[in-house]
């Protein structure tokens, strides 16, 4: 069995999830080189865990079905599900906010008609994808070749990343986020992402001549950003340290923890002259500013409240300072950059200008925003109301304030709460400063990518028009793009491929499996020689993964497996085995310690000593990764949940649109139409009352239960849109109410999570009458 | 002195385009050198407009992109808009058109008090926005008041906040209480028929 075939794991993202011993050296463990030349020991050391790893990865021969293999199995199932989920979420926010942008227009019926089909369109893709491919194999290849080169060199993405509009932004993120590198939880994806963002950033350092604006505009750079803080790792973060205590905080509805004295002043008046009726004599209805401020009524209300905020700000933020180790590495790594950048560029920034740049990141773009909208980052269900929405706010001023220390307060009674930047101002700038001591990946990175390229079957889930939007951008800004250093490679397959070709409409686009490889970088024969270590090292380490593998494998009561091990033994019984692959292995084995002993590695006399003292230790280090992987699913399972419940959030966001588009669309048809064709009348539909208390569309009722029989209503849709509610009582002709309905109140209420409408005798639940009216009065549509 | 309107201003813009500090320099004549990003504030100040005292609520918006889900409570709330953009950045100029298109959307309306600010008019050495690209957005919307101010020199500063003010007194008078749709007053491709208004009641007994 030579190396390379041993090296070749089927499975993309096979690198850290399905390896079976190995933990990433990446993440915290990793002790940063800054850039150092790396040790020829740390060298050696990461390229024997890449063999170790790449060993024990795949190997097709014999499936290890124990308690470990199932639990990463399901893990990686997850992680795979959550990757995608979140990539569909961010197309579904994409159609969420370019329907919202027209369909102003839409309302205003400015659209001429091929347009309203453009936004018609936006409706079609919400089943799946098709599958297909590419027309020939020479595109394949091409393209093959092309998003090889983009993925493992992110420095081409980073100089698009820079070059393009903000128009085009979201749709290039949406690719190199989602789909380059798409699996979030894999750490070659991951960390050549990062790569990619160092590169973006650290150029944007460079054209900024003053740190103080840095990081302050809207640019690709901050909507990169933004993305990349929504992918799974980020949103399970934001989870951890804030669900909890906004959920706490909207349960108390009455809470009013206003500290605008002229807010309070007016409610004051307001209170007053409600409970009163009239207003005394020395309360005008309006004061200025500094009046209402020294009004010492005022002032008594605003007190206590201030210590409350106080004390609300300092549970929040030592939610967040306790959990530092539950923060994403990526976005501890950017912080690190943007430390050490500013340093490098600036280096006369003082340390609390660091400080500064660094809560402008984690803070400003990631924290708060999640704090005064929880309900767009999916921390809670229903927008708060009023009094606990401007509680998160204020706590995200205080926290906005504490991470930037402005010098004085642009709202003067602001500056009551500098007691809570006082006293914090240490622990902020130590937690900052400690968000920032991550290790970094280069090596590891390297070792991924030794990996990656030994592998056969590299491939990318991607769509057409994702394939051909990319090209587009690259064609587009291949004058700057091509100026840049080392960018031959890139030159020569887009001269190849030639002109980008157009989007497809969306009917024809296809979800297509893109071979991954490069014609430059063929996979490595002899990895050995790649990775500088010898002949024993291959040996032992493969040694070290057959004696793993069998002892997970042989059943647990066989006498092979008793402590302290012995690795003869455990070859032979293999050896012995009617299981093919098991048999395999075990003659394997059995060869591979002979060849370790000629060579001196280990002898017989002591056990094979150092083999078997690796062998334990791997098994003690599995049995403790099969908790923390079982942990980690748990975790998971509930991001994925969140993620689908946002999904399922924005669905009815964009069926919501949909019911708005037909109703306006089918209104101007009408008017078009016009007098030739008269409009016809649907209905009236008949309901009873207990029909629809059985649906729900009747969420309360007031009619005595003797009285519900004789109960019922009619609904009737006079035009598109419109719909006229009656109730009814049996025997008479006439109805005891009628209700003049529009869609689109309905819509907007349904938007404003207004469930109830109120019928005086019964009350209807929104969402089931939206329902019930698209069901019954559904005209022919687009 | 008594009766005074009181109106509600809204300032909406990209991130460090200069809302807080026009706001400052309107509000207490102050400019703000450090850099300080806002997430909400509000400021009142009682001004005279051609004789008549009137009552601002301004209320400073956050321009940093992740805030952008509180936009709709404000422009639900707001009377009149100041649409900021930085003479030194072009895109800060485009992303108006979004803001204005949101904002007629919620006000249901075809236009509303608003006027278009060019800020940091001194930087003009780092100027990326010639006049007449704003002039020519400020004519696609129908003649929008349009200033080039300079938060820094206080230059042009009462004069949007005061051009804000008439237009939303005009408003005030013409538009019978429901709030915005004065100004051009377009052509008639509005569905001027459906005021779709809420649901209304006939109780027959």
């Amino acid at each position: 069995m030579s190396v390379t075939t041993m090296l070749a794991p089927s499975a993309r993202n096979s690198t850290s999830s399905t390896s079976s011993s190995f933990v990433p050296v990446s993440r915290q463990n990793t002790i940063g080189s800054d850039g150092a030349p790396r040790s020829v020991r740390a060298s050696k050391r990461y390229s024997v865990t890449a063999l170790y790893l790449s060993m024990s990865a795949q190997d097709k021969d014999m499936e290890i079905e124990d308690e470990l293999a199932r639990v990463q199995k399901t893990l990686r199932d997850l992680k795979s599900r959550i990757s995608s989920q979140s990539k569909k979420n961010f197309v579904l926010e994409k159609d969420v906010r370019y329907l919202d942008s027209r369909i102003a227009l839409l309302i205003q019926n400015r659209m001429a008609l091929e347009e309203q089909n453009e936004v018609a369109s936006h409706f079609d893709e919400s089943s799946e994808l098709q599958e297909g491919s590419f027309p020939d194999d020479r595109k394949t290849q091409q393209y093959g070749n092309l998003f090889f080169l983009l993925q493992s060199e992110p420095r081409h993405i980073a100089a698009l990343c820079r070059l393009v509009s903000m128009a085009e932004i979201d749709s290039l993120l949406q690719t190199v986020m989602f789909t380059i590198y798409g699996n979030q939880y894999e750490s070659r994806e991951e960390h050549l992402l990062l790569t990619m963002f160092q590169s973006v950033l650290s150029a944007q350092f460079d054209t900024t001549p003053e740190y103080s604006s840095l990081l302050r505009a809207n640019t690709p750079v901050s909507r990169m950003m933004t993305t990349y803080t929504r992918r799974g790792p980020g949103q399970s973060y934001l989870k951890v340290v804030l669900a909890k205590q906004i959920n706490n905080l909207i349960e108390l509805k009455d809470l009013n923890l206003e500290i605008n004295p002229l807010k309070v002043y007016e409610r004051m008046v307001k209170n007053v002259e409600e409970d009163t009726g009239t207003l005394p004599a020395n309360m005008p209805r309006s004061v200025s500013a500094e009046e209402a401020a020294e009004n010492p009524q005022v002032q008594a209300i605003i007190e206590p409240r201030l210590t409350m905020l106080m004390e609300l700000a300092n549970t929040f933020l030592s939610t967040i300072i306790d959990n530092i180790n539950e923060t994403p590495y990526g976005i501890r790594w950017i912080c690190k950059q943007i430390r050490s950048l500013t340093r490098r560029k600036y280096p006369d920034a003082k340390d609390h200008i660091i400080c500064t740049l660094i809560g402008g990141f984690f803070f400003l773009r990631f924290l708060n925003p999640a704090i005064v909208t929880p309900r767009s980052y999916m921390l809670i269900d229903n927008i708060p109301s009023e009094h606990p929405r401007r509680t998160l706010t204020l706590i995200a001023k205080m926290l906005q304030n504490l991470a930037n220390k402005p010098s004085y307060s642009k709202e003067p009674y602001m500056a009551k709460l500098s007691p809570f930047v006082t006293a914090n101002k240490n622990r902020i700038s130590k937690f900052l400063n400690d968000l920032c001591e991550v290790g970094d990946f280069y090596e590891s990175l390297e070792m991924d990518n030794y990996v990656a390229l030994s592998k056969k079957d590299l491939e990318l889930n991607i769509t057409l028009n994702e394939v051909y939007a990319t090209h587009n951008l690259l064609e587009k800004h291949a004058k700057e793009l091509l100026q840049g250093r080392d960018t031959e490679h890139l030159t020569i397959l887009l001269q190849e491929l030639g002109p980008a070709p157009p989007q497809v409409p969306r009917k024809e686009n296809r979800a297509i499996i893109l071979p991954l490889f490069s014609r430059w970088e063929s996979a490595l024969d002899d990895l050995s020689a790649a990775l500088d270590i010898t002949q024993e090292d291959v040996y032992f380490m493969e040694a070290k993964s057959i004696f793993v593998q069998l002892l997970r494998t042989l059943p647990p009561i066989s006498a092979a497996v008793r402590r302290p091990l012995n690795l003869q033994k455990i070859a032979d019984v293999a050896a012995t085995t009617k299981d093919i692959g098991t048999f395999r292995k075990g003659i394997r084995g059995l060869e591979l310690l002979n060849q370790l002993k000629d060579l001196g590695v280990i002898t017989e006399t002591d056990g094979y000593q150092i083999l078997r003292e690796e062998v334990e230790q791997e098994l003690v280090h599995l049995g403790s990764l099969k908790e923390k992987v079982s942990e980690e699913s748990l975790k998971l399972d509930e991001v994925y949940k969140t993620i689908r419940d946002h999904n399922a959030y924005l669905v009815s966001q964009l069926e919501t649109y949909k019911s708005y588009l037909h109703n306006v669309r089918s209104q101007s048809e009408g008017k078009q139409r016009g007098k030739q064709q008269k409009q016809h009348v649907l209905g009236p539909y008949k309901f009873t009352h207990q029909q629809l208390e059985k649906e729900g569309v009747i969420q309360k009722s007031n009619v005595p239960d003797n009285r519900r029989a004789n109960i019922f209503f009619t609904i009737t849709s006079p035009t598109p849109g419109t719909f006229v509610i009656s109730l009814h009582y049996k025997g008479r002709n006439r109805g005891l109410l009628e209700l003049d309905l529009k869609l689109d109140d309905l819509l907007e209420m349904q938007q404003n999570n207004h469930d109830e409408l109120d019928l005086e005798y019964v009350q209807f639940n929104v969402p089931k009458v939206l329902a019930l009216l698209n069901k019954r009065f559904a005209r022919k549509k687009w | 002195m008594q009766h005074r309107r009181e109106y509600h201003i809204v300032i909406l813009g990209a991130g460090g385009v200069g809302k807080s500090c026009l706001t400052s320099q309107f509000v207490h004549n102050e400019w703000i050198e450090y850099y300080d990003p806002t997430i909400e504030d509000v400021y009142r100040k009682v001004i005279d407009v051609d004789g008549r005292s009137c009552i601002l609520e301004i209320l400073d918006t956050a321009g940093t992109e992740q805030f952008t889900a509180m936009r709709e409570i404000y422009m639900k709330a707001g009377q009149g808009f100041l649409l900021v953009y930085s003479i030194t950045s072009l895109s800060t100029l485009t992303e108006l058109s979004d803001l204005r298109d949101q904002i007629l959307r919620i006000k249901e309306a075809d236009s509303v008090p608003l006027v278009i600010v060019g800020n940091k008019s001194d930087l003009e050495e780092d100027r990326a926005v010639r006049r007449d690209r704003a002039i020519m957005l400020s004519q696609k919307w129908g003649r929008v008041p349009f200033y080039e101010t300079s938060a820094r020199k206080r230059q042009n500063v009462d004069e949007v906040f005061l051009d804000l003010c008439r237009q939303m007194m005009r408003a005030d008078v013409g538009g019978s209480g429901s709030g915005g749709g004065a100004g051009g007053g377009g052509p008639s491709e509005k569905v001027a028929q459906t005021p779709r208004k809420k649901r209304r009641f006939c109780v027959i007994l």
